[in-house]
């Protein structure tokens, strides 16, 4: 009886296993013909990001095709992780494209050239010096754990190739790290720049107690805005002035809160004078202002009444899309050029990846961007005002 | 915390309510994390890029953005919330093709339904074949009552034809509307057996005259094969409105490679471009005009499935001088190929036969008897293509 009862649940419990992890059409798959049609996707995609460059404002027809594909591919609940090998060689080629103009001197009457690589990460080129933003090889849940020291979720290798990885890192002289998540703090790309003794500048308690014996990487956090000069690799000076900002509510399994995530608001000014703002995953709720000076919130500190006279202008904002405060956050910030960041991440649940359309149904953004992708860059010159 | 979380209920709650009353045509799940949303903007561009472009557009890289989206779309997700849309979409643009207005005389319009189906007219007839309402595994409630729509082609078509039992041509529910409004269905031997509804085609071909037309109509249907699974393969439709036109679905690549398979050589071929077999079979049949059927059906399994790249490849590497492809929706229209004159003539590496002049589209396309090929003048030089059986 005990028997019956036992093999009774072990199927019910093995149904219940297999219907929750295999889609109804894809079980009877052949997953060689679903990858082929996901690389000629991402050739397509490769072809149209290549054929119609980056431009301000609203998107020609081919790139808003190209954004759909790739969302479209980035969305399916099937991809990661046995698809991640197409989307590495489709990484690969686009940053091949990005080191490949590295080693290009950088045309005359270009301030800064900002190169997307993945999802928040950019690297910020100008003649002097190069910056880098957040900087991850981008991860799949499931799979390897990466990220074992800070205890988070188990994730799938990088998507971006570690020796293509490693030379973007030998282009930079310096890192910023807004936050701890691993869509915006990879160890391995942190441990590459403190073993090349380049400076890594973040925000986070317990990256700061991995990284104790390193004396590059600093943690810069205090209770309200500040501006200090970090000195790059190549000994260049760079002012720069955080807001010491938050990335979200967190909560434990049990529903306990957890206070903010600490995410540091960057706003670097580059040896001519260009000033470009990452903002991370800066998301606050607003109404949490334990940590700030003078009981302010987030949001009352990046508006425009209280950053008058205090942040320098800024030229470039690199900005998550998704904030809930968003236009509110861009107004303050008043930037010359928009770089929206932050969609069809792979290490996010599906339903939470976000997507180019929603953003471009959604906005209300005023301010003059550019929408581009991974593997592209574009220019800014602070003569002509781009 | 407990007013964390009723606020962040609140919250959700009040965004989903909004959601729901927006224009949105169909319900949100979610408020804008959910995949229907998704879909619904990359299904309002291919709307708009299909539109804007012609199916025989093989060099524009929008249309060829579209098919791919397309592709991905429908690959993007195979769980039932990524239906709503797609059900959507499909309802709208088969309401369209039963209101579209008869074409001018001379022209024949293929338009393209769901899984193999196909709608077929001129002036004088219009045919569906294999139309169905495609009982995917991700039924939703939009796309229940695709019933209705099915309703209004079985208003419209004259008759609907049957190439084969596979989900993704044979739709019994879409037969009994054709039967319910008196239109004929014709089907091959070893289908729909012992319904007294539909008429079955023999090897030799069937003479039919439509209940309210007075032009005899042709079918007739080649055996490719020997047993029932393999029997409901090629038909040839000929009407005096219609050139001779070849519909493919189901092909045993056997037969299609046997020398003795040699099927008549038609004005129009409608056969998956998708299939290994394709190239071959528009050698042999040495159409005037392709097209492709038969992408993205839902109803058969992902590995037997053909995809747009894939049609769009294979069609642009065929002979076939006029091609298209199609999703959904679309319509190609083709000037009705008609025999200008016919003479005997030698070419010059001194073949002969009778050569017949076709005026397809604006252009003078030959043929020599004897041979699987065609002749296709250009700007005065005179080029050809030609395939011995």
């Amino acid at each position: 009886m005990m028997k019956k009862y036992l093999n009774t649940l072990i199927i019910v419990l093995s149904a219940w296993g297999l219907a929750g992890s295999v889609s109804p059409l894809q079980a009877q798959d052949d997953m060689s013909l679903f990858n082929s049609q996901v690389g000629e996707q991402l050739a397509m995609v490769h072809t149209l990001f290549n054929r119609f460059k980056p431009c301000k404002g609203e998107l020609p027809h081919e790139r808003k095709m190209a954004f759909y594909i790739l969302d479209a591919i980035y969305h399916n609940s099937s991809l990661p992780p046995q698809n991640y090998t197409l989307v590495r060689d489709f990484m690969s080629r686009r940053l091949m494209q990005v080191l490949a103009d590295m080693n290009k001197p950088l045309p005359s009457g270009v301030s800064a050239r900002i190169y997307k690589i993945y999802n928040c990460g950019v690297v910020v080129r100008t003649k002097d010096v190069t910056v880098a933003f957040d900087l991850v090889r981008g991860t799949g849940l499931g799979g390897e754990d990466i990220a074992t020291s800070l205890g988070q979720k188990k994730r799938t290798m990088g998507y971006i190739d570690t020796d293509l990885m490693q030379q973007i890192i030998d282009k930079c002289d310096i890192l910023y790290v807004t936050h701890r998540h691993s869509d915006h703090y990879d160890p391995w790309v942190l441990t590459r720049f403190a073993a090349g003794k380049k400076p890594v500048i973040h925000s986070d308690e317990k990256i700061a107690e991995v990284y104790k014996d390193y004396d590059s990487v600093v943690r810069a956090r205090r209770n309200g805005p500040w501006k200090e000069t970090f000195v790059a690799a190549n000994g260049v000076k760079l002012e720069t002035f955080i807001v010491p900002g938050h990335q979200s509510l967190a909560y434990d399994a049990a529903g306990n809160y957890l206070g903010q995530l600490d995410n540091n608001f960057y706003v670097v000014t580059l040896p001519d004078g260009t000033v470009v703002a990452h903002s991370g995953d800066q998301n606050p709720d607003g109404h949490e202002v334990e940590e700030n000076q003078e009981g302010l919130s987030d949001m009352d500190i990046l508006s425009k009444s209280y950053l008058a006279g205090k942040m320098p202008k800024v030229n470039v904002f690199c900005c998550i899309i998704w904030a809930r405060y968003l236009n509110e956050m861009v107004d303050a910030v008043n930037p010359d050029v928009l770089v929206p960041m932050h969609w069809a991440e792979l290490g996010h649940e599906v339903p939470t990846r976000y997507t180019l359309g929603e953003w471009l149904l959604s906005s209300r953004i005023t301010h003059p961007y550019y929408m581009y992708t991974w593997g592209e860059w574009i220019d800014y010159s602070n003569k002509n005002n781009n | 915390m407990v007013y964390n979380k009723f606020l962040t209920w609140l919250l959700a709650f009040v965004a989903c309510n909004v959601a729901m009353a927006s224009e949105k045509p169909f319900r949100i799940l979610r408020p804008t994390t959910d995949h229907d949303e998704f879909c619904y903007t990359w299904l309002m561009e291919i709307r708009n890029i299909s539109r804007e472009s012609s199916p025989d557009d093989f060099e524009g890289i929008l249309r060829k953005s579209m098919l791919t989206l397309y592709d991905a779309l429908l690959q993007s997700n195979p769980e039932i919330s990524g239906s709503r849309a797609v059900g959507y979409q499909l309802k709208e643009r088969l309401s369209e093709l039963t209101s579209r207005r008869t074409p001018e005389e001379g022209y024949i319009e293929i338009s393209k339904a769901t899984g193999n189906g196909m709608i077929l007219r001129t002036s004088e007839v219009c045919i569906a074949v294999n139309l169905s309402g495609e009982s995917y595994p991700w039924v939703s409630p939009e796309t229940e009552d695709i019933e209705e729509i099915m309703k209004m082609f079985a208003g419209v078509a004259d008759m609907l034809i049957i190439t084969d039992p596979s989900p993704a041509s044979c739709d019994p529910q879409t037969v009994n509307l054709f039967r319910k409004a008196g239109k004929p269905v014709f089907a091959p031997e070893g289908m729909l057996r012992g319904d007294p509804g539909v008429t079955h085609m023999g090897k030799e071909g069937v003479k039919i005259v439509l209940p309210d037309m007075d032009s005899p109509f042709t079918l007739s249907f080649t055996d490719t094969g020997s047993d029932e699974e393999k029997i409901e393969k090629l038909m040839m439709l000929k009407h005096e409105a219609l050139p001779a036109i070849l519909i493919s679905t189901v092909c045993s690549e056997d037969d299609i490679y046997s020398d003795s398979f040699n099927p008549e050589t038609g004005g129009i071929l409608i056969a998956p471009a998708w299939q290994p077999w394709f190239d071959t079979l528009v050698k042999k049949t040495s159409p005037l005009a392709v097209t492709s059927c038969g992408e993205h059906a839902l109803g058969i399994p992902y590995s037997e499935r053909g995809f747009m790249n894939v049609s769009r490849k294979a069609l642009e590497k065929s002979v076939a001088d006029l091609k298209s492809l199609m999703i959904p929706g679309e319509t190609w229209a083709v000037k009705t190929p008609s025999v200008s004159s016919v003479k005997e003539t030698e070419t010059s590496d001194g073949r002969s036969g009778r050569i017949r002049r076709f005026d397809l589209n604006g252009r003078e396309i030959r043929d020599i008897s004897g041979y699987s090929g065609i002749y296709i003048e250009k700007k005065g030089e005179e080029t050809y293509k030609l395939y011995k059986h």
